[in-house]
């Protein structure tokens, strides 16, 4: 999964090194629209509609945090 | 009432006590605005002669609408300067606005003090200051409704960005129709999206002062945080919505509205770039009772010439019209021999004129004669038109539709960009050779073709020096040679061409 996660992410901006990057939100790498991109992006590829609730910068910083949100939300 | 400031004054005068404009941490009423208003004009006028644009170098709050008043106390406009551009940018447009002093807030003199030397005012001194009558009488006595009120900057092909000068004649013709036709009251709500050195934020900020409506300020930054700004809409009484359409599509994806729904949202109109109807729906499913409007028209006409009230439903992939126009302008269509386009599935330059003609671009006679010029069809009198760029087309029922631009401009992320910007920037990287950018209209990606040596991680550390965000490309392909057609220019269809080959192995 985390390629896919990767993947999507590459989608958005392919220059960040996101293996190693831990504070994509936090370094506003990503931006506001980015953001939405990726939301919506993460939404197609794996099926999953993210709720307000779950849309924090804590959730989106890193890939295995990003990871761990779609585990989740898979159930 | 001529001015803003009547207007502003009158308003004042109707609903002294009532709050004008509130942020996250503070509120202002309108007797406020205007006393410290003056008190901020009275401290400029010592700095400054009437008639400079004063750039404002601070975030949006209630304390930069009371700058930007003071700046009109004092017989000037105003400029707001965008504090996530980059340096160089910035330090290109202070040149560009010539103004002897910059304002700023207390949090931001150091970060200022490295882009320029040019004397930095704190607003909050300007504010610990004292009223003078007699001095605001005279730069209001010298003022004109033809005098500049605010210049905008948008991207400009030479390289440079273009400042757009608008004067005080053309936001009273904007607003007052504005507010009618949209019956914006004293007892609306409207909730600031679009920062203040994008031109929607001028609908927001002079619908509130024309009607004694209030205006309650978005932190930038609730926009990756969508509880708080559902928190923000909900706990506001939001009734109105004049936002960029990328800032409603921030509403869907994160399902803000699901997550509180904000019923006294009456109104939600959008602009700046096509709205996606897939958005549209949910929307419409959540505040299927508000009022839908499409708002079309760009900086240089001040915000808007036409409007549709959205009147049926639209299938995905369906083209929105662009509506009629607001009251007091001329709308029309011009093909390539300068003729008028009326009939259905044409297509034409869409141009404007009447009082909403903004005055043209800042300390550029060229480039403001080449698209602020003489209207064609009129050889008997003086008629100064603007000519938008966008081509319209006219569709099977008579409405206009938009179609596309007639040069390398382009809307990405709700940002005008030229295409030649890009370029420019590009080709000022040591190690690229040629630069050539191209949008891909489909998934709204910038895609760069480059020749030379350069590696892109290089490229893109450098960009991010000169050009915002927004402006940095998604895409790089590095070709060995530029392919150059017959007229000897770059040829963009054999770049597009090469694209689509490299994309299908």
């Amino acid at each position: 999964m985390k390629e896919r996660v990767i993947a999507v992410l590459n989608e958005i901006h392919d220059d960040v090194d996101y293996e190693s990057c831990e504070a994509l939100m936090d370094d506003q790498i990503l931006s506001s629209l980015d953001l939405m991109q990726l939301i919506a992006a993460l939404d197609e590829e794996f099926s999953v509609e993210i709720p307000a609730e779950e849309i924090s910068v804590d959730n989106f910083n890193s890939v295995a945090a990003i990871e761990a949100l779609v585990k989740r939300l898979q159930g | 009432m001529k001015t803003v400031l009547d207007y502003l004054e009158k308003t004042g005068k109707e609903y002294p006590d009532k709050a004008a404009f509130a942020d996250v941490t503070s509120e202002i009423s309108f007797s406020e605005l205007i006393q410290e208003g003056r008190i901020v004009g009275t401290a400029l006028a010592k700095y400054v002669a009437g008639g400079t644009v004063v750039p404002f170098y601070m975030d949006k709050s209630t304390v930069t609408i009371t700058g930007f008043i003071g700046a009109v106390y004092a017989g000037c406009a105003y400029s707001q300067i965008n504090l996530r551009h980059p340096a160089a940018r910035i330090a290109a447009m202070l040149e560009l606005l010539q103004s002897p002093v910059v304002v700023t807030d207390r949090e931001h003199v150091g970060e200022l003090e490295k882009i320029t030397d040019r004397e930095i005012l704190v607003i909050e001194d300007l504010l610990g200051g004292k009223e003078d009558t007699e001095v605001l009488a005279a730069r209001r006595n010298a003022l004109a409704d033809t005098d500049p009120l605010y210049v905008n900057f948008t991207s400009g092909s030479t390289g440079t960005p273009k400042g757009v000068v608008v004067c005080h004649k053309n936001v009273v013709d904007f607003i007052s129709e504005f507010t009618e036709v949209f019956s914006i009251r004293e007892n609306d709500v409207l909730a600031n999206q679009a920062p203040f050195d994008f031109d929607v934020s001028v609908k927001d900020i002079y619908s509130g002062i024309f009607t004694g409506a209030r205006v309650e300020i978005i932190p930038t930054e609730y926009f990756v945080q969508p509880l708080k700004l559902g928190d923000f809409l909900y706990d506001r009484d939001v009734t109105v919505l004049v936002w960029a359409v990328s800032a409603l599509c921030f509403l869907t994806t994160m399902r803000v509205l699901a997550y509180k729904k904000p019923e006294h949202i009456r109104a939600i109109m959008f602009s700046g770039e096509v709205m996606p109807i897939k958005h549209l729906k949910k929307l419409q499913e959540i505040l299927p009772d508000a009022m839908y409007v499409n708002l079309y028209g760009p900086t240089e006409i001040t915000c808007n010439c036409t409007y549709y009230i959205l009147d049926r439903e639209f299938a995905d992939g369906d083209a929105m019209p662009i509506g009629i126009p607001f009251r007091n302008r001329k709308v029309f269509l011009l093909d390539e021999q300068d003729k008028e386009v009326t009939e259905p599935m044409g297509v034409g330059e869409l141009c404007v004129s009447g009082s909403c003609v903004a005055l043209g671009y800042l300390r550029n006679p060229d480039k403001t004669r080449e698209v602020f010029c003489q209207n064609p069809l009129n050889d008997r009198w003086d008629e100064r038109i603007y000519r938008t760029g966008d081509l319209i087309r006219i569709n099977e029922n008579g409405e206009m539709v938009y179609f596309s631009r007639k040069d390398f401009q382009i809307k990405h992320l709700g940002h005008r960009i030229e295409l030649t910007e890009i370029d420019i920037a590009l080709q000022a990287v040591p190690g690229v050779d040629r630069a050539c950018c191209q949008y891909l209209h489909k998934n709204g990606k910038i895609l760069a073709f480059i020749s030379g040596t350069a590696a892109r991680e290089e490229i893109n550390a450098e960009l991010r020096k000169t050009l915002p965000d927004y402006m940095i490309p998604n895409i790089y392909m590095t070709v060995e040679r530029m392919p150059i057609n017959k007229n000897g220019k770059i040829d963009r269809q054999a770049l597009m061409t090469l694209y689509e080959t490299e994309k299908r192995k």
